[in-house]
């Protein structure tokens, strides 16, 4: 057993496009529950689908690699939670070759229940400073939604 | 036929009466792993295939093209899936029920590879591959490396290092 092995991450839990997204907690200055300006919605950083009219959605204040904020809507549930590094996977070559969203650079495959039963899903695992920086590197591509620094003065 | 050119290998075969071809131990063989995909027969060379499971249970990842399944749980580690027919782009046929997954490894990745099923795995007489004919679709005449016959069948042997190279830079 290596060290890795016993190690976890706090990850924020969120949903988009009926998905399982998480991202460092770390990188999370803070949730709020009421909207902020100029948020934007996770599922255009990513490229997902948008989301549903009538979702319930939360605001989470990201924090990026340089200190700026921004603002970005997410679905509910949000949770906070630890995750086991074992159950944190690179994406297989042919994934990341042929991925078209933004900001994927892991999957996680929860184990199976209590009951036995296999997990359903995977759970994305998102950097958002990949997401801006990859779409800022292509020159014929419009800019990321919400790749403007956030101000606030609230947190 | 003289007794004395005879190996241990062909009497036994003689023997058995399968009718089979008598393999020749002198001359160089390779093995390969024949699959199903509708109504056509392929192969990959035996050391392109680490293992062939009957998994079901793939997880679908969003964003991917519709030919890449998803992933799946292998041991502990996650490996994607390719469907192969429809990555070849060949006729949709309805879906094969216990259809396959080959663990493939080229020589700088590896995935799964859903097939239909898995027909044979055997030696054969490198002379018997012949080159692919002139009359290969455009998009596989890369990935393509000869045909051979068995069973009376067409079967055409595939190179899944291109396949994965042609399928990473969105060739296939």
């Amino acid at each position: 057993m290596t060290e890795l092995d016993s190690t976890a991450l706090t990850m924020v839990f969120f949903r988009a496009a009926g998905h399982e997204i998480a991202v460092e907690a770390r990188k999370v200055a803070a949730m709020r529950t009421a909207p902020e300006a100029n948020a934007t919605p996770i599922e255009d950083l990513l490229g997902l689908p948008e989301a549903e009219a009538g979702t319930d959605r939360r605001w989470l204040i990201m924090r990026s690699a340089t200190g700026d904020l921004r603002a970005v809507t997410v679905g509910e549930p949000v949770r906070l939670d630890s995750m086991p590094v074992d159950q944190i996977f690179m994406l297989p070559a042919l994934v990341q070759a042929r991925q078209e969203l933004r900001g994927i650079v892991a999957v996680a495959l929860p184990p199976a229940t209590s009951t036995g039963a296999a997990a359903e899903s995977v759970v994305l695992i998102v950097d958002l400073d990949k997401a801006l920086c990859r779409d800022t590197q292509r020159q014929d591509g419009p800019a990321i939604p919400g790749s403007e620094p956030y101000h606030s003065n609230q947190l | 036929m003289d007794q004395t050119d005879l190996s241990l290998e062909q009497v036994l075969a003689l023997k058995k009466g399968t009718g089979s071809a008598i393999i020749n131990v002198d001359e160089p063989t390779t093995k390969l792993v024949i699959f199903v995909l509708g109504d056509d027969w392929f192969a990959f060379p035996g050391e392109q295939i680490k293992e062939v499971l009957s998994h079901n249970d793939v997880f679908f990842l969003p964003g991917c093209p519709p030919s890449l399944e998803g992933v799946i749980n292998v041991r502990g580690d996650i490996e994607s899936v390719i469907n192969l027919q429809s990555t070849l782009r060949l006729p949709k046929a309805l879906p094969a029920a216990g259809s396959r997954i080959l663990l493939g490894q080229g020589s700088t990745m590896r995935s799964g590879i859903r097939v239909d099923r898995v027909e044979e795995v055997m030696d054969v007489l490198q002379s018997a591959i012949q080159p692919p004919p002139h009359t290969i679709p455009e998009h596989l005449q890369h990935i393509v490396v000869g045909i051979l016959t068995f069973r009376d069948r067409r079967v055409t042997v595939l190179d899944l290092d291109r396949i994965f190279q042609d399928y990473s830079a969105g060739a296939l």
